[in-house]
């Protein structure tokens, strides 16, 4: 058999090598993978407004350059933090087999650039979960499995991220999977009873996140959700306190301006105030707190969103209400950019386009962060006759 | 050899016998309803004026008028399921509705999972001039002046086209209103506004005779769960017939004057 193969390869000798050099060629004509060039020197955010921030959608964006062009211009603009997901699920695929090619990706640039990076945790992989449930779902081998790869994330990128949260909007059932007693508060504390020491062992200088509670009115029962407010203090009942070093906070305008004042059965920007105040009256006044989503939507027919205009002032409003807050380390507006158009009102809450295109917003972010003279007024007076 | 001959025989009488068992299972025509619950559940965002609204705990607005139009026209009632935004597709997998009616782009990411009608309506941009003077393309606007709102789709269309065309003038305002105000009273040469903005507005000034011409195709369109052929297929062909006769115009009609021509 053997020799008769060889005896093949020496009557066509030349035809195979005709071959390879045919095959070689031809695999010349695909495409060359684009490369991205870092920025040198490394980039600093100027900036006169460090509580400026945005929430950004990175772990989506398909390629590198997209990555660099989004946080070129989040440095431009004037924000020296994001908040960016990094999904469980995307990353261990499997128990303790990691695919870090994505977060490796977004921290590189994002230093490039001299952005810190703020980590939001969470999305249960299929195989940390029963069958037939959804990303969101958790049980207790869950938890002990979420701790590990939690710790193995801090670990490999301390120094580079620094603070963690923990979870998203613990106060809706939906991101519990809607699993029974979802919003019980014991669920969560859980949780950050099962990260806190290991992360601090893995990265001692790092700021556990907690909270990053859902704005809502949700009564206790409800199988939505739970107010936040209450939430978080069934959360110090539980005995969050030692297991967090910080609080990330959710605050939406929806359609009202950021000045209306607090109140527990409204849902405002100052609402903010109030989970402070729970933290105070907890005994955590030591404590910061890193709004971590916050903004206007300016769809023109969704009934919680604002006129383009009165997002733009409303969001450079909050920022100022936010600077007089001296618990308050970040204002991160959600969210920068999507990779590609969701067709619905999620749009709205841009400030640059899938294809890149600059919103009037970011402009007017990026003036009042880095200190550029207004372009006089940003629209003309009602056309009278 | 005799042996496998027998083998052979006997593996092709099991084979015919599973044969007549299958076959006519298999091509029985499917018993299965368009809409097995004998009631048409549809999925709607109550939070989209003019499409989609709850006042008082009543539903209106032109998806609810076009659904209530479908249903009589398959002869099902109808009944609405008002959710969130998120939710809608979440209950239409789960089998919670059957059809979502909710000024609804299709996703292309969906499309494996979800099927699309045709569209009802376009609730793109679209160029508004005036009727005596009408412009058609861009590159009639030069030294014109457009007005629109600041900071809408609007305004990112103007800010790209602006680089590619001869210079136009550029009057941003407030409101969607204003820009159209301004197109009314001779401040403008063009308005770009989306259609349901103008049709809303055009409600207030029925005589006012302006010349459109579309610059954006926004499809609102019904979405049918993939597994649902029937469904769609009613559906669809039901929107159709709605679509010819006039009925989805006179329901449109009823909340905007949308110039369908």
């Amino acid at each position: 058999m053997i020799l008769h193969t060889l005896k093949i390869v020496s009557y066509h000798w030349r035809w195979i090598i005709r071959l390879g050099i045919f095959i070689f060629l031809l695999s010349q004509l695909t495409p060359p993978r684009l490369r991205v060039m870092l920025e040198n020197p490394p980039q600093t955010v100027i900036t006169n407004k460090p509580k400026v921030c945005v929430h950004t959608d990175l772990i989506h964006e398909p390629p590198e350059s997209s990555i660099q062009m989004s946080l070129q211009l989040i440095r431009e603009m004037g924000a020296p933090t994001i908040i960016e997901f990094f999904p469980w699920a995307y990353i261990e695929r499997s128990p303790d087999v990691y695919d870090w090619n994505q977060p490796d990706l977004i921290l590189k640039h994002a230093q490039n650039q001299g952005i810190r990076v703020i980590a939001r945790m969470g999305l249960v992989p299929d195989w940390a979960r029963p069958k037939n449930t959804s990303f969101n779902y958790i049980d207790e081998d869950g938890i002990d499995d979420f701790a590990e790869f939690v710790t193995d994330f801090a670990k490999r990128y301390a120094g580079k991220i620094d603070h963690i949260i923990i979870w998203n909007e613990p106060n809706l059932a939906f991101e519990w999977g809607f699993a029974p007693n979802a919003t019980n508060p014991n669920r969560y504390v859980d949780i950050l009873k099962a990260v806190y020491q290991p992360l601090h062992n893995a990265n001692p200088n790092i700021t556990v996140l907690a909270g990053a509670l859902a704005p809502t009115l949700e009564p206790i029962g409800s199988p939505n959700g739970l107010d936040d407010l209450l939430y978080l203090q069934g959360m110090y009942d539980a005995g969050a306190k030692n297991y967090f070093d910080a609080l990330a906070i959710h605050t939406y305008g929806f359609t009202t301006p950021p000045e209306e004042s607090p109140a527990p059965r409204a849902l405002n920007f100052r609402r903010a105030e109030l989970l402070r105040d729970i933290m105070v009256a907890n005994g955590d006044e030591n404590k910061t707190a890193y709004i971590t989503e916050s903004g206007w939507n300016d769809n023109p027919r969704w009934i919680q969103a604002v006129r383009p205009s009165q997002r733009t002032i409303y969001t450079l409003s909050a920022f100022q209400i936010a600077e007089t807050w001296d618990w308050a380390e970040t204002l991160c507006l959600w969210i920068f950019r999507h990779p590609t158009p969701r067709n619905t009102h999620r749009d709205n809450f841009t400030l640059v386009t899938p294809f890149f295109q600059i919103k009037p917003i970011y402009y007017a972010i990026q003036s009042y962060a880095r200190g550029f003279d207004e372009e006089g007024q940003l629209w003309l007076n009602p056309p009278e006759g | 050899m005799a042996q496998s001959a027998r083998r052979l025989i006997i593996a092709g009488m099991v084979g015919i016998i599973l044969l007549a068992i299958i076959l006519p299972i298999i091509t029985q025509p499917e018993k299965t309803p368009a809409f097995p619950h004998g009631i048409i559940r549809i999925a709607t965002d109550t939070s989209y004026p003019p499409y989609s609204q709850d006042i008082g705990g009543e539903l209106i607005g032109i998806d609810i008028a076009i659904g209530e139009a479908l249903g009589q026209e398959i002869g099902l009632p109808v009944q609405f399921v008002p959710l969130g935004i998120d939710a809608l597709y979440d209950a239409l997998k789960n089998d919670r509705v059957d059809l979502i009616i909710s000024a609804l782009q299709p996703e292309d990411i969906m499309r494996s999972e979800i099927r699309y009608t045709i569209p009802y309506i376009n609730d793109g941009l679209v160029m508004v001039s005036l009727a005596n003077a009408p412009i058609d393309d861009w590159s009639q606007l030069a030294s014109g002046a457009i007005a629109y709102e600041f900071g809408a789709y609007a305004d990112e269309i103007i800010r790209a086209w602006s680089r590619r065309v001869r210079p136009f003038d550029k009057l941003p305002y407030e409101l969607p209103d204003y820009a159209l105000d301004a197109l009314r009273l001779g401040i403008a040469d063009v308005a770009l506004v989306d259609m349901t903005t103008l049709g809303l507005y055009k409600s207030d000034y029925p005589d006012w005779e302006i010349h459109l011409m579309p610059v954006t195709f926004k499809p609102y369109v019904i979405a049918v769960r993939m597994d649902r052929e029937k469904s769609f297929i009613a559906t669809n062909e039901a929107l159709d017939r709605l679509l010819d006769n006039g009925d989805i115009a006179r329901i449109i009609d009823e909340w905007m004057a949308y110039d369908w021509d």
